[in-house]
């Protein structure tokens, strides 16, 4: 299995640990996450659907709710000087950080979080930033790394609220805590996870994640199935479809244009071909 | 209103890319240029993926000159016959260039090859044409001229294969707008656009066709390229969002419509004009951004 492959398979047994120790040390009191909606669509018209996250964490507590996407690997060109000017002079593949990185607090992190444990739990934009691997090696240089977070930042892929998480006394005990966000429009459907930090004394005590489901219906989903699975067909329907509509509203224009009643004295289409001369 | 597409995978307001569509919709009837190096860097700064504004485009183009042709077409500005040997010239060309810049690619300086590519031909022919048709016009204004039939010179008349273009006014052997079409193509895949901008200007001035001829025969081109790279994306890339080139070719079909009447208001050189100028607004946009210090040294790869 690779690097990148098991990533998830070991985030995923570091959350179940600390699920398990912190367990142990809640006294009993749970820690939850729920979703509603619990699966996503994204039909023709969705206009960016509302996500409430909300559940339990141990009293005097705090949630970090953090919502990330599979890692990518994606390729960027890379701006460099050729004498005076600014030109594209290679190629560059970032991998190892979440397409996704949607991070919510009730308060800034450093306030009730110490900086090892915001690295360890990678729970702000400098922590992915450190998790970045650039390739080539030679081209890992600090202002590439901002340069992704940036481009995602200004993409609405990565973002970190820290007054979002509302934090309330439950019943039992426990605290609860609710974060209602937009759906990132750039967020494509997939499956992402949800992770709640449970914090208290600088460190995070406990967390537990779910799936968030994200998932095309109606018109989209078909036409997405026939664009993969179909492509041949695909192509040539785009292209019949978008002749069809060229004439079809050049048609439309015309018969509008000989249906009005023309004015006197002036032929229709008279500039015409003016400047073309009789041969 | 935000609309989801499901090839993108994102949602956009639904009126930005309708009025994106209009604005390079009107530029192609009112110019024949087929607008795609306008339209696939404003879709990206809206938030399509490159690779899929790229080919969305290309698609939404196909409307847009199917729209503007058959307006040209009526008004007897589209030459079929220099067309068709325009198209073929340009796919043999567009099949070179694609060769030439995978050799640049592979020494490693392709991106700076086309940008300079971009530099000394946006500015050598933006440059000519706002000269040329500043001097038409004014000499226009004391004697309009009058077109006369073309004539090719005595080099050019002992060329194999003459051809008379009668709705152009002009007569050539085949090999003289195919070779220039061909170099065309090669110029249009190496900066890796479709090249109505370069296309027109070249009708105008080396074959002497009619500005508004060349502009209906050029989006007669354009409409063929255009559907062939198409399905050539759909099938090898899978990026083709259908709903994201219906909705541009929405706004840009009637943008092309408003384009044609408007071109038939103005005189060839006053659209000669407007041309050049936009053509020496991208080069000079392109040639400050290379000059300054970019914000962000990464930037998506267009992946064409």
């Amino acid at each position: 299995m690779s690097r990148e492959a098991s990533r998830p398979l070991a985030l995923g047994i570091v959350v179940a640990a600390a699920v398990c120790l912190g367990a142990a040390r809640a006294e009993g009191q749970d820690l939850s996450i729920r979703l509603t909606p619990e699966v996503i669509q994204m039909g023709t018209f969705a206009s960016g659907a509302r996500l409430r996250i909300e559940g339990t964490v141990a009293a005097n507590a705090q949630a970090v709710v953090v919502i990330t996407g599979r890692d990518t690997d994606e390729i960027f060109n890379r701006k460099g000087r050729v004498g005076p000017i600014w030109v594209n002079s290679g190629k560059v593949q970032v991998a190892g950080v979440p397409s996704l990185f949607l991070a919510f607090s009730p308060a800034p992190l450093g306030a009730f979080l110490g900086r090892e444990a915001i690295e360890r739990w990678q729970l702000d934009e400098a922590a992915i930033k450190r998790r970045v691997r650039v390739r080539p090696a030679a081209a890992d240089r600090p202002a590439v790394r901002d340069g992704y977070v940036a481009l995602k930042v200004e993409e609405g892929s990565y973002r970190a609220v820290t007054d979002a998480v509302r934090m309330e006394k439950g019943a039992g005990g426990a605290a609860t805590y609710a974060v209602e966000l937009l759906w990132p429009k750039t967020a494509p459907p997939g499956s992402y996870q949800a992770t709640v930090y449970e914090c208290r004394d600088k460190a995070v005590t406990r967390a537990v994640s779910t799936s968030v489901e994200v998932r095309e219906v109606g018109l989209a989903a078909g036409m997405r199935h026939l664009a993969d699975d179909h492509a041949p067909l695909y192509g040539a329907i785009a292209v019949v479809v978008m002749m069809a509509l060229g004439f079809g509203i050049d048609f439309l224009v015309a018969w509008f244009r000989h249906s009005r009643p023309r004015r006197p004295g002036r032929p229709a289409d008279a500039l015409a071909h003016k400047d073309v001369a009789v041969h | 209103m935000s609309i989801f597409l499901p090839v993108a995978g994102v949602s956009i307001n639904l009126f930005l890319l309708v009025g994106a569509g209009a604005v390079v919709g009107f530029l192609s009837g009112l110019l024949g240029v087929g607008g795609g190096f306008l339209l696939t860097p404003v879709l990206m700064m809206i938030g399509v993926p490159p690779t899929v504004a790229a080919a969305s485009d290309t698609n939404a183009i196909v409307a847009t000159s199917s729209s503007g042709m058959a307006a040209h077409f009526r008004l007897g500005n589209v030459d079929l016959k220099l067309g068709s040997v325009l198209l073929l010239g340009g796919l043999v060309g567009a099949a070179a260039g694609v060769q030439i810049i995978k050799v640049f690619r592979l020494l490693g300086n392709a991106d700076f090859v086309i940008t300079i590519t971009y530099i000394v031909v946006l500015g050598g022919i933006g440059g000519y044409m706002l000269v040329e048709s500043l001097q038409s016009l004014r000499r226009g204004a004391l004697a309009p001229k009058a077109y006369r039939r073309h004539r090719p010179g005595r080099f050019l008349g002992r060329l194999p294969l003459q051809m008379r273009f009668p709705r152009s006014g002009i007569q050539h052997s085949a090999f003289v707008p195919f070779v220039l079409c061909a170099l065309v193509g090669i110029l249009a895949a190496v900066m890796g656009v479709g090249g109505g901008f370069i296309m027109v200007p070249m009708m105008v001035y080396l074959l002497r066709m009619p500005m508004h001829v060349a502009i209906g025969t050029d989006l007669f081109q354009i409409l063929f390229t255009c559907a062939g790279l198409t399905v050539m994306q759909a099938v090898t890339n899978h990026t083709v969002d259908l709903l994201l080139a219906l909705i541009l070719a929405a706004g840009s079909t009637i943008g092309a419509q408003i384009g044609a009447r408007v071109g038939r208001l103005l005189r060839g050189d006053q659209l000669k004009i407007v041309l050049a100028v936009i053509v020496l607004a991208v080069m000079l946009k392109m040639a400050v951004g290379l000059m300054l210090t970019p914000s962000n040294l990464l930037s998506y790869a267009k992946g064409h």
